[in-house]
C-alpha cells in the first residue's frame, strides 16, 4: 500500500458487476485496511472521490435502464463496491496484471484471518462477512450480506446496540480487541456466546462504515475461569493487532507489505523496500537460510509457514514473526504470488519456551523422581510410554509397542483382577490411583504406584488417559516392615498383661496407653490421653508435689523406681511398681518418659503375709518350745528321779521302761532346744556390725576345741575379709559348717578342713572344704531343711537342724548357701554375703561423692 | 540348831516338789515352807517375824512367773521392806531371757539361777547353792535383825 495506482477504475467497476462475490471481497480488504489505520484512508481519498463520481454514474444508468429489480439496498452496495474497488485497485500493486488475480488474494487474505469480519454501514446492513463469520455465526454469508446487523445480536440487547452504533457513527474512534467492553453474539440457532469486537470507521462523503472483526471469546472466557495460565496463553497466541499482511508478486519479485507489518517489524509506514532482498535482509542471520527453505519449497508446494526472528529496532529486542501465506498460481498452474500475513508470535515463542523449560523441568524431576509417565488411548488401547516406564518395567530399550494387555500381563497376578477394576472405574470417575506389583522384565516383583487423569474428546467421550507411574517398591516394603513392627509393638503391648505400658510427654502429659493399662487404671484412651499422671497419685501426694519430684527424678537419674499406692479411676488403689525411664532425643533433649507400672497389690499382700506368717511361725516356735520345756523339765527330772531312787529296786523291765522314758525325754529336750535356737536366728538377730572373719573363725576353733583335738583335725585358714554381719551368727554359721566338718569326717583318716574366702561378683564366697564322707547330689538340697539326717544317729549324732540354721543365717544377711561334694572325697559348703556388706564396699561407699544404695 | 527356815515360791507344785526333793538331798536341816504365789509368799512373810512368833525364812527362792501376783513384784516389795531386804533371795527359774535375768538383778536379787533340765544338774546347783548360801555365808541371825 504504497503509492495509488493508475488503473481505470472502470475496469474494476466492470469486473465486479461481473462477480458480484468478488466486489464484497475487494470491500473487505478496504474494511481490514481501514480497520487497521486511518492513514491508509486518507491516502486514499482521492480514489474514493472518483469512486463518488461512478456511483453516479451507476445510478444514473441505472435509472435509465429502469431496471427495477435493483432496490436501494443494492444501491447502496455497489456504490460501496465501487468505491471500494477502486480503492482496491489503487492498493493493488501496480505489477498486478489482472483482476483475477487481484481477487484471489484479497479473498484469500480475508480468508486467512483468523477472525470473523464484517462490514457494516450506518443504517446496520451488513454489507460484507468473510468465511469466518459463516463459522462464527452459522448463517451463509448470502443470509447475512444487506441483513441488519441486529441477526448477530441477541434480541435483549438489540435496542442498546442500536443505540451503540448511531453512538458510533456520530462520534467515530478506532477501537481495537480487547478496549471495548465484551458484547454477547447469537448465532443462526438461537445460541449465545461472548464475544469481542475491534471497529474500524470508513467514512466517505457524510457516509460511514463500520469495519468490524468479531471474536469469539467463549473459549477464552471458560479458559479464564479454568486456568488463567491458559488464557494468557492463548491471548498470546492469538494477539490483537498483532499481525499484519504482505503479498509478493512472485512475477515481479515485488513485495508489497502492509503498515500493520512494517510497524511490527519496528519499520515507518512506507520504509519497507519491497523486495525480498530487504525482507532477508531484516531476517536474524540464523533464520535466513531455513526461511528461504520455507520460500522455495512454498512456491513449488503451495503453503508457506514459517517461524523467523527479528531485531526490531524499536525495543532493540528479539521478536518472533510467524508466516503464514499461500501461493496462487495462474491458469498454467505458475506461481504468481504469495499473499498471507505474519503474526508476532514472540510472547507465544516465550511461552513455549518456558512451556519446554518447564517441561524439561518436569522431565528432570520425572527422571530423578523415577517417574514414568504414560498415556492411554481408550479407543485403541495403545500406550505411549517414557522412558522412564520403560526402565521401570524393566526395559533397558523401548520395548515393543504396548497396549493395555501388555500392561496388564505385567501386573502380578494376584493384583491383576483389582487393577482391572480400578481402570474401568477411572473411565468413570475420572481419574486413576493404583498402587499395585509388576513383574518386571527381569522377572522381579517391585510394587508401583499409578495416578491417571481422564482426558475426553469433543462429544465428551473418554479419549485418553494420562499419567505417571512409579516404582514404590522401596517405601512400600518399608511401610510393610513398619506396619508389621507396629502390629507386633501393639500386639505386644497389648498382650503384656501385668504391665501399664504408656509414654509421658516431657510435662508428665500421657501420651499413649495400652490395654494392659486401660485394665490396670479403668480409664480408656479417650479420657486419659493428654492427661497429667498425677490423676494416678493420691490427693495426699498430689499435694505434696509427689508426681512432679517422680518426674525430675528420673529426669536427673535416667529412671526413677517407685514402690507406692497408684489410684484407678474408680477411686480404688492398688500398690504399684513404677519403673519410670528418661527418654532422650539423639542430642540428648529430653523427649519424655516410657512409665511402666506393674500392679503388685496380690505381691505385696503376699510378701505381708509371708512376712507375718513367717513372724508368727518364729513366735510359735520360740512360745511352743519355750512352753514345752517346762512340762518336759517335769517329765525329764521325774523320770531321772524315779531312775537314781528306784533302780534296781523294781524289776529289770522297769528299770529299762524307766530308762527309754529318761532317754526320750533327753532328745526331745535336744529337739526344743535346736528348734529354740532356728526360732532365734530371726528373732535373736543383731544389727550389723564390722566384723573380722578370721577373729570369728578363730572364736570358733576354740568352742570346737575339745572336737578337734578329738579327732585330729587339720584346720586351714586362709586369710579372710572384714565383713558388716552380725558376729553371733556369724560364729553360729561357722561352728555349725566346721563342726560338721569335724563330724562328717572319714573313719580311715583326720579331718581336713580349709576356710577360704574369694571375690566373686560383687559378692565375697566364703568355703569351709573338707575331706569327709561326702553327700549325694541329690540330697544337696535337702541337708539344708529342718530335721533332715542323712546319718544314723548311732554314728553320726544330732537332730539336722545345724545346716538349717546355717541357711537362715546365711539368706538373712542377703546371701546364698550351697555345696559342692562327692561322696567319699569330701564336700564344700560354699556362702556368699553381698559385697555391700564387706568393709571395703563401705569404704569405697565413703569416698564416692554420690553413694549407691547398701543393699 | 534351828532348821534353816527357806521359802519356796512356786506356782507349779510338780516344780515344788522336785525343789523339795533335791533340797531334802542333804545333811543340812531346812524348813521348807511353801507359797503358791506372790500374794501367798507376802502373806507369808508378814505373819512371821517380831512377835508373830513365827520365824522370818532365811531365803527364799522365788520364780519369777507366778499368778496373782509375778515374782518380779514379790521381789521389789521384798527388796523394799525394811526387815526383809536381808533376806537373800535367790530367783530359780525355768527363763533363761537376758532381760528376766538384769531386771531381776535390778531389783537386788541376791543371785539368778536358770533351772537346768537335767535332774542330775539341778541336784549339782542345788546343793551348791546350799553349800554357798547354808554354810559359807554368815547370815544376820534374827535377833540381829530385830534389833
Amino acid at each position: 500500500m504504497t503509492t495509488p495506482t493508475n488503473r481505470d477504475p472502470s475496469e474494476s467497476q466492470a469486473a465486479n458487476a461481473r462477480r458480484p462475490a468478488g466486489r464484497l471481497w475487494t470491500i473487505a480488504a478496504v474494511a481490514m485496511s481501514d480497520s487497521a489505520g486511518a492513514r491508509a484512508w486518507r491516502r486514499l481519498a482521492p480514489v474514493v472521490v472518483g469512486a463518488a463520481l461512478l456511483i453516479g454514474v451507476l445510478r444514473w444508468r441505472g435509472a435509465l435502464a429502469g431496471d427495477s429489480q435493483i432496490r436501494p439496498i443494492t444501491w447502496v452496495g455497489a456504490t460501496l463496491v465501487l468505491a471500494l474497488v477502486t480503492w482496491f485497485s489503487l492498493v493493488l500493486d501496480r505489477a498486478s496484471q489482472t483482476r483475477d488475480a487481484a481477487e484471489s488474494s484479497f479473498s484469500g487474505l480475508l480468508e486467512t484471518i483468523p477472525d470473523a469480519v464484517i462490514v457494516v454501514d450506518e443504517r446496520g446492513l451488513i454489507c460484507v462477512a468473510n468465511a469466518h463469520m459463516e463459522r462464527l455465526f452459522g448463517y451463509r454469508r448470502e443470509e447475512m450480506l444487506g441483513q441488519s446487523v441486529d441477526i448477530l445480536v441477541p434480541e435483549r440487547f438489540r435496542s442498546s446496540h442500536k443505540g451503540h452504533r448511531n453512538c458510533f457513527f456520530a462520534n467515530p474512534s478506532f477501537r481495537s480487541m480487547g478496549q471495548g467492553a465484551q458484547l454477547a453474539a447469537r448465532r443462526k440457532d438461537g445460541s449465545e456466546f461472548p464475544t469481542q469486537i475491534s471497529l474500524g470507521l470508513l467514512r466517505k462523503r457524510g457516509s460511514a462504515l463500520a469495519s468490524c472483526v468479531i471474536r469469539d471469546i467463549s473459549e477464552q472466557e471458560e479458559l479464564k475461569q479454568r486456568n488463567s495460565f491458559s488464557e494468557q496463553r492463548l491471548a498470546m497466541a492469538m494477539p490483537a493487532n498483532r499481525w499484519g499482511a504482505f503479498e509478493w508478486d512472485l512475477r515481479s519479485r515485488s513485495l508489497h507489505w502492509s503498515v500493520e507489518l512494517e510497524r511490527l517489524c519496528g519499520l515507518e509506514p512506507g520504509q519497507f523496500g519491497g523486495s525480498y532482498e530487504s525482507w532477508d535482509a531484516l531476517v536474524f542471520p540464523e533464520d535466513r537460510a531455513a526461511l528461504r527453505l520455507a520460500v522455495d519449497a512454498a512456491i513449488r508446494g503451495g503453503a508457506f509457514n514459517a517461524d523467523w526472528r527479528i531485531g526490531s529496532k524499536n525495543d532493540g529486542k528479539i521478536r518472533w514473526l510467524r508466516a503464514q501465506a499461500r501461493v496462487h498460481c495462474d491458469r498454467d498452474a505458475k506461481p504468481v504470488s504469495m499473499i498471507g500475513f505474519h503474526l508476532d508470535i514472540t510472547e507465544l515463542k516465550a511461552a513455549e519456551e518456558r512451556q519446554i523449560a518447564d517441561q524439561r523441568k518436569l522431565n528432570v524431576a520425572l527422571t530423578a523422581g523415577q517417574m514414568g509417565t504414560w498415556d492411554l488411548d481408550l479407543s485403541t488401547g495403545r500406550i505411549w510410554r517414557s522412558p522412564e516406564y520403560d526402565r521401570i518395567f524393566g526395559h533397558d530399550r523401548p520395548a515393543a509397542e504396548w497396549t493395555i494387555d501388555t500392561f496388564l500381563e505385567c501386573i502380578c497376578s494376584a493384583d491383576r483382577a483389582n487393577v482391572v477394576k480400578e481402570l474401568i472405574r477411572a473411565r468413570e470417575t475420572g481419574s486413576l490411583t493404583i498402587e499395585c506389583r509388576i513383574r518386571r522384565a527381569d522377572e522381579t516383583v517391585r510394587w508401583v504406584t499409578l495416578k491417571g487423569q481422564v482426558f475426553y474428546d469433543e462429544s465428551k467421550n473418554p479419549a485418553h488417559m494420562i499419567g505417571v507411574i512409579h516404582d514404590v517398591d522401596v517405601r512400600k516394603r518399608a511401610e510393610e516392615k513398619l506396619q508389621l513392627a507396629e502390629a507386633r509393638h501393639q500386639m505386644l503391648m497389648n498382650s503384656v498383661r501385668d504391665y501399664a505400658i504408656y509414654m509421658l510427654d516431657a510435662t508428665g502429659h500421657i501420651m499413649t496407653w495400652n490395654q494392659s493399662a486401660q485394665r490396670q487404671k479403668g480409664y480408656g484412651p479417650d479420657e486419659i490421653l493428654g492427661q497429667d499422671i498425677a490423676v494416678f497419685y493420691s490427693p495426699e501426694d498430689r499435694a505434696a508435689g509427689k508426681p512432679k519430684a517422680d518426674l525430675e527424678q528420673a529426669e536427673r537419674d535416667g529412671e526413677a523406681v517407685i514402690e507406692d499406692w497408684r489410684y484407678r479411676k474408680d477411686g480404688s488403689r492398688f500398690w504399684g511398681r513404677v519403673v519410670l525411664t528418661a527418654l532422650h532425643d539423639s542430642s540428648g533433649r529430653p523427649q519424655g518418659f516410657a512409665k511402666l507400672t506393674r500392679d503388685l497389690t496380690e505381691a505385696k499382700k503376699a510378701e505381708e503375709d509371708l512376712q507375718r506368717s513367717n513372724a508368727e511361725l518364729e513366735q510359735f516356735a520360740y512360745v511352743a518350745s519355750h512352753d514345752l520345756q517346762e512340762p518336759l523339765r517335769m517329765v525329764a527330772s521325774y523320770t531321772q528321779l524315779l531312775a537314781q531312787r528306784y533302780k534296781g529296786k523294781l524289776d529289770a523291765d522297769a528299770d529299762e521302761f524307766i530308762a527309754f522314758a529318761v532317754d526320750g525325754a533327753r532328745r526331745m529336750q535336744h529337739l526344743i532346744e535346736d528348734l529354740l535356737a532356728y526360732s532365734r536366728v530371726g528373732t535373736r538377730a543383731k544389727d550389723p556390725c564390722l566384723c573380722q572373719m578370721s577373729d570369728i573363725v578363730r572364736g570358733v576353733l576354740r568352742q570346737l576345741r575339745m572336737a578337734i583335738e578329738e579327732s585330729g583335725a587339720k584346720i586351714e585358714v586362709s586369710e579372710l575379709p572384714e565383713v558388716w554381719c552380725d558376729d553371733t551368727q556369724m560364729a553360729s554359721l561357722f561352728q555349725n559348717l566346721i563342726g560338721n566338718a569335724i563330724k562328717f569326717r572319714r573313719p580311715d583318716g583326720a579331718p581336713v578342713i580349709q576356710v577360704s574366702a574369694e571375690r566373686g561378683g560383687g559378692e565375697w564366697i566364703f568355703g569351709v572344704r573338707d575331706n569327709g564322707i561326702g553327700i549325694e547330689a541329690r540330697h544337696f538340697e535337702r541337708v539344708f531343711q529342718v530335721f533332715q539326717r542323712l546319718q544314723g544317729r548311732e554314728n553320726y549324732p544330732g537332730n539336722g537342724i545345724g545346716l538349717a540354721i546355717c541357711k537362715k543365717i546365711v539368706e538373712r544377711q542377703g546371701g546364698k548357701i550351697w555345696l559342692q561334694s562327692q561322696q567319699g572325697q569330701g564336700t564344700t559348703f560354699l556362702f556368699s554375703l553381698p559385697y555391700a556388706l564387706s568393709s571395703e564396699a563401705k569404704e569405697m561407699e565413703h569416698d564416692v561423692a554420690n553413694p549407691s544404695p547398701v543393699g | 540348831m534351828l532348821p534353816i527356815q527357806v521359802l519356796l515360791v512356786e506356782d507349779n507344785p510338780a516344780d515344788a516338789r522336785l525343789t523339795r526333793e533335791v533340797l531334802a538331798d542333804s545333811k543340812v536341816a531346812l524348813d521348807v515352807r511353801e507359797a503358791r504365789d506372790g500374794e501367798e509368799a507376802i502373806e507369808a512373810l508378814r505373819g512371821a517375824g517380831g512377835t508373830s512368833g513365827v520365824r522370818l525364812p532365811d531365803i527364799i527362792l522365788l520364780d519369777l512367773n507366778l499368778p496373782r501376783m509375778d515374782g518380779r513384784e514379790v521381789l521389789a516389795e521384798i527388796k523394799g521392806h525394811a526387815e526383809w531386804k536381808s533376806i537373800p533371795v535367790v530367783v530359780l527359774t525355768s527363763s533363761k531371757a537376758e532381760k528376766d535375768i538384769v531386771k531381776s538383778y535390778q531389783l537386788h536379787a541376791n543371785c539368778y539361777i536358770t533351772k537346768p533340765i537335767d535332774l542330775t544338774q539341778m541336784q549339782e546347783i542345788v546343793q551348791n547353792m546350799k553349800d554357798f548360801w547354808f554354810t559359807v555365808v554368815r547370815l544376820p541371825t534374827e535377833n540381829a535383825d530385830a534389833r
